[in-house]
């Protein structure tokens, strides 16, 4: 953080580079970001269904991909490890899934390393820094609020032309400033560059095409759960969250969280190029209720006592609603070439 | 004294710049933190261990400061209390020698415990890193040992017998350095590589740990029966040594923390 003030102003993709992910200061080096005591909180960490119907969709696509064993289920950014260890206990009604199974977690943080080796002992994981360290093999990959804290380049068109969005210092204070593009302009599509304000993510374009070709060459499939919208919008997203409240992104670097829009299109083309099929994006609760999330909570609700069971109706609210994560959140599924439809993603190519 | 093999003459001191000396006993202990410390990054970027190589990275000086610290204090209560107290300065003689191996391994785990709890790390997923990389060192520590021509062997009339110039006695003896090198280094690093490699142990949080207690005390007693006990000690009770005598408690100890891992699933 001291950076901007001995060598200059950084790119916002910089920015959010060194505030979430160096190694001292970083904001998931430090702490436990999860939860109701953190600073945001995701679907896993509100229901166990979240988890368990993403373990029942792995366990289905398994079958579609004729049971290749061994076969490596990856999930990047996992958190606690709940969505994992919600759906490897659902998976369980199939043995022959966990038997065939390495797991795969691509993790940075080392105390979320920890949480993780505590939620998923018995499953013997094995930690990459990033999914390039995952080695090659027929994969199911799971990624939900993943590609959201991935860097962001922002541009505006002002009345000089097409500006990159920088952060600077002055004293104590950062602020924005604008410069020259630079070169992950070339990334926009024509419809972003009609202005007035657009956004790219070169790491998540990078990461889809990785995930794309991998599974052309290896097979598998890919659910990639977030929130953004559906088509590329003009506009800028850059957010930040500290203890469930919106905070100047600014205001203390490392203290908050940072994250930006999924643009879930850009994500499919550039799968889609490097070889993969795209299907979706769903919004999340349409998904959700496509896999049997309604029977998954009547079925909880049976033998529930009238406390859980007002838990388990505001869960459901929570992951369904519109106004709540139902259709802000979305769902992109990616396959190999010539795996059948994954389930839920009917008529969502 | 005819048959002895010459004591291979090597000055125990590497190199003098001006007031300085390095000597092979320091550039040991250098070389074998730096060394482990690299093959224990490697290990950690497998991904067996939820350990970062950064983490490691962060651990060096704990451990460096757990092993110097420990290791005198170890010497000092263990093996020659009257004459330091008698001589209180000598403490921090350290170029005249004195590092006690089981004072550093407690120096290191209370590095380990103190970094672990700082860090909210899980002990064992730091210490299973840190014993599979310790006999590096203490390889490179065995061979230091016998270039000082110290702690050398009992006498002997095998064809490789010598004669160390540091011994009053002028006796052709074991060089017992060696031998406790290759067993409490080579050997036991080869044991705890197939074991994190071929059978991924580290998935296992406690079982490198375990096996390295275990297979350090038992090559350390039978290295002893090659050792002449330390002058000041002499021989314990029914033949033992101290080195023996300490390493009892690490024997029981490894084999109580593999014991309980096996019974996990």
């Amino acid at each position: 953080m001291r950076r901007i003030a001995l060598a200059g102003p950084i790119t916002v993709a910089e920015f959010m580079a060194e505030t979430l992910g160096h190694p001292v200061h970083g904001y998931y080096q430090r702490r436990d970001p999860l939860g109701r005591a953190g600073d945001f909180i995701t679907a896993p960490e509100i229901s166990q269904m979240f988890g368990e119907l993403i373990g029942l969709w792995c366990v289905e696509v398994w079958h579609l991909m004729g049971r290749p064993d061994p076969y490596r289920l990856v999930e990047l950014g996992p958190g606690r490890g709940t969505l994992m260890s919600d759906a490897l206990r659902a998976a369980r009604i199939r043995p022959a899934f966990a038997a065939a199974m390495r797991l795969h977690l691509v993790e940075t943080s080392p105390y979320l390393r920890e949480r993780q080796a505590a939620a998923l002992s018995g499953h013997h994981p094995q930690w990459h820094a990033s999914f390039a360290e995952v080695p090659d093999g027929p994969m199911l990959l799971v990624a939900n609020e993943f590609f959201d804290a991935l860097p962001v380049h922002q541009f505006e068109l002002r009345p000089e032309g097409w500006r990159e969005r920088v952060v600077a210092s002055e004293g104590d204070s950062l602020f924005f400033a604008w410069t020259e593009p630079g070169p992950s302009f070339a990334l926009l599509s024509d419809r972003q560059r009609r202005g007035p304000q657009a956004e790219v993510s070169p790491a998540a374009l990078g990461l889809a095409s990785e995930i794309g070709r991998r599974l052309a060459r290896c097979g598998g499939a890919a659910l990639v759960i977030d929130y953004g919208p559906g088509r590329s919008l003009p506009g800028e997203s850059l957010q930040a969250v500290r203890r469930h409240v919106p905070v100047d992104p600014l205001a203390e670097p490392g203290e908050a969280d940072l994250s930006a829009h999924v643009d879930f299109a850009a994500l499919a083309r550039a799968a889609e190029a490097a070889g993969a099929l795209a299907y979706g994006p769903l919004p999340q609760g349409e998904l959700l209720l496509r896999l049997g999330l309604a029977a998954r909570a009547e079925s909880l609700l049976a033998r529930a006592t009238p406390e859980q069971a007002r838990e388990i109706a505001a869960a459901r609210r929570r992951l369904l609603d519109a106004r709540e994560m139902g259709t802000l959140f979305k769902a992109l599924a990616l396959t190999a070439p010539g795996l059948p439809i994954p389930p839920g993603f009917a008529e969502a190519r | 004294m005819l048959f002895a093999l010459p004591f291979p003459n090597i000055d125990p001191v590497l190199v003098e710049i001006g007031p300085f000396a390095i000597r092979w006993y320091a550039l040991a202990y250098v070389v074998g933190i730096l060394l482990g410390w690299r093959y224990a990054r490697g290990l950690a970027a497998r991904g067996d261990s939820p350990l970062t190589p950064l983490l490691l990275d962060d651990f060096v000086t704990w451990a460096v400061i757990g092993i110097v610290l420990g290791g005198r204090i170890g010497y000092i209560l263990f093996y020659d209390l009257p004459h330091y107290l008698a001589e209180p300065l000598q403490i921090f003689a350290l170029w005249h020698g004195g590092m006690s191996f089981h004072g550093g391994l407690l120096g290191v785990i209370a590095a380990m415990v103190l970094f672990a709890r700082r860090r909210k790390l899980r002990f064992f997923h730091l210490a299973d890193l840190v014993a599979a990389a310790a006999p590096i060192g203490l390889f490179l520590g065995r061979l230091a040992n016998f270039v000082n021509g110290e702690l050398y062997g009992r006498p002997t009339d095998l064809p490789w017998a010598m004669v160390f110039p540091r011994d009053p006695a002028q006796l052709p003896r074991h060089p017992s350095q060696l031998y406790e090198a290759g067993m409490e280094g080579i050997l036991l690093f080869i044991v705890l590589f197939i074991a994190a490699r071929r059978f991924r142990a580290l998935r296992r949080p406690g079982l490198e740990s375990g096996l390295f207690l275990c297979g350090y005390a038992l090559c350390r007693i039978v290295g002893e029966l090659f050792r002449e006990p330390d002058v000041q000690i002499g021989f314990l009770p029914g033949g033992t040594t101290m080195g023996q005598l300490l390493s009892l408690p690490m024997l029981a100890i490894g084999f109580a923390i593999v014991w309980r891992v096996r019974r996990k699933p």
